[in-house]
């Protein structure tokens, strides 16, 4: 088991500091992409550390970087909705748009099944080669900006451009080929 | 609404996958890494002839280095048992220290001379970590291997980290006469515009008087001193007005920027999450008086900890 999950469930505080050191820096990337804003990003990072605190006990993940990236973009998103209410932009909007076009909505599949539709995504990138599952999910699960993928797979901005058109295209006819309709 | 469906299907993908893309990156080209090698390691020891020819590691004051790097792959565990075993038997946590505020400087000041190397000072037994030169206390350290070369370290805490043990062996504090001053600034927390306004309200306020540093570093240090169970996470103006920012300045001219105090809770508290709450109620409401911090019951987090019974 993962130190951090043993200090977490003794209640030790020593999580804190190593869910800091170790996260710390991966958590503001993720809320600092969809906030767009350092102070909003710093205080999503004490959300989540807190939120991670609070889970563990009673959740036990198995992957803790994956749990910890979630609860930030969580949190994130969470801060962002209230944000977007109040008519402040960022980062994430594009990305959210872009997906529009290839996921379930009420209108068209009111009774796709969530859950299942993630595991058909889940599928459909487990396919794929490495770089472009990768390079999806920078996109459309961490908004990374096209510009910042490019830069961390050493691709150029229209490469990254054309992997996401085709991946997103590629993605929805495998979800209606799968009785998703979209 | 579609937004939150889509960003919820997308947010429950398979963990594995999202851990994977987490920490993928391409690696560069096999040249080109040996470029950014070079160009890293001369940064290195760039900054570390600016860090000590801008007086870093000199008995003056200084501009506390707040530039620090987090670095998930590097394992910053270490068990020092060095230096006349004072630290046998106990874990001690550094960090890897950027080193882009000192280079700035020194694109300021246009000084470039020495390298980290030469700011070496004393060892024991370790062939591999050493004391700053001229420096009594472990705040930073230096590192020195094959591979990476010269590494600035400073401290961050260790496995039982109380003030009464650090501030002797780490800062080299030993009393309260080691302490010049105690500066109090606004919590930085809030950076709107209220929060402006009220760290401007609040002000620097500097402490010099001998009594008064006596009590600070007396509460500071009491063995006492309880960890407290929560921490806070809220943020505002009110938190400008109820939080200081503390720097200790040494007798020999180091500013010691890491104790921070929050009115609310009435406890002591640092960004790593180490947080400490005074023994004695009488010692809270003399900081609270101090630092003009008027306290408001409506402000307590129901998270507090209440004040701890003698």
């Amino acid at each position: 088991m993962d130190r951090i999950i043993e200090l977490c469930n003794a209640r030790n505080e020593q999580a804190i500091r190593e869910l800091e050191e170790r996260f710390g820096r991966l958590c503001y990337g993720i809320a600092y992409r969809i906030l767009g804003n350092r102070e909003d990003a710093e205080e999503c990072v004490n959300d989540t550390l807190h939120g991670v605190w609070n889970a563990i006990p009673p959740a036990t993940p198995e992957n803790l970087t994956a749990f910890v990236c979630k609860i930030a973009r969580n949190q994130s998103l969470r801060r962002l909705e209230y944000q977007t209410s109040a008519k402040r932009s960022a980062e994430a909007t594009v990305p959210i748009e872009e997906l529009a076009e290839i996921l379930p909505d009420e209108r068209f599949a009111p009774d796709a099944e969530d859950g299942e539709v993630s595991r058909l995504i889940g599928v459909f990138l487990r396919k794929q080669k490495a770089d472009i599952r990768n390079v999806f999910l920078r996109r459309y699960w961490f908004f990374d900006s096209v510009a910042d993928i490019a830069k961390r797979y050493s691709f150029t901005e229209s490469k990254v451009k054309n992997m996401l058109l085709r991946t997103r295209r590629k993605l929805k006819e495998y979800l209606v080929k799968e009785g998703v309709e979209v | 609404m579609k937004t939150n469906r889509m960003t919820e299907i997308i947010g429950a993908i398979d963990e594995n996958l999202i851990a994977e893309a987490a920490q993928s990156t391409r690696k560069p080209r096999r040249r080109l890494r040996y470029v950014v090698g070079a160009a890293a390691a001369c940064l290195c020891l760039i900054a570390g002839g600016v860090a000590w020819k801008t007086g870093l590691f000199r008995a003056k004051p200084q501009k506390p280095v707040t530039d620090t790097e987090f670095s998930v792959d590097e394992d910053m565990d270490m068990v020092l048992e060095l230096f006349e075993g004072e630290f046998a038997g106990r874990t001690m946590r550094y960090q890897k220290v950027s080193v882009r505020a000192a280079v700035r400087e020194k694109i300021i000041e246009g000084e470039l001379s020495d390298n980290l190397g030469e700011s070496v000072g004393r060892t024991s037994d370790s062939d591999e970590w050493f004391r700053v030169k001229e420096r009594e206390d472990l705040q930073y350290l230096i590192r020195s291997t094959e591979n990476e070369g010269y590494s600035l370290w400073k401290f961050r805490y260790t496995d039982d980290y109380t003030y009464a043990l650090v501030f002797p062996l780490v800062y080299n504090i030993h009393s309260a006469e080691d302490i010049r001053e105690i500066v109090a600034r606004p919590s930085l927390r809030d950076n709107t515009t209220a929060g402006k306004k009220m760290q401007e309200e609040v002000g620097v306020h500097s402490f010099t008087d001998r009594a008064v540093i006596a009590r600070f570093y007396e509460i500071l240090t009491d063995e006492a001193l309880q960890t407290t169970g929560s921490l806070r996470f809220d943020a505002g103006p009110e938190s400008v007005r109820a939080e200081r920012y503390f720097d200790i300045v040494t007798a020999d001219g180091r500013v010691l920027d890491f104790v921070k105090y929050d009115g609310v809770t009435g406890g002591f508290f640092e960004f790593s999450g180490i947080t400490f709450v005074p023994s004695a109620a009488e010692d809270q409401a003399w900081l609270a008086q101090l630092l003009s911090i008027a306290y408001n019951p409506d402000l307590l987090l129901p998270t507090a900890t209440p004040t701890p019974q003698p």
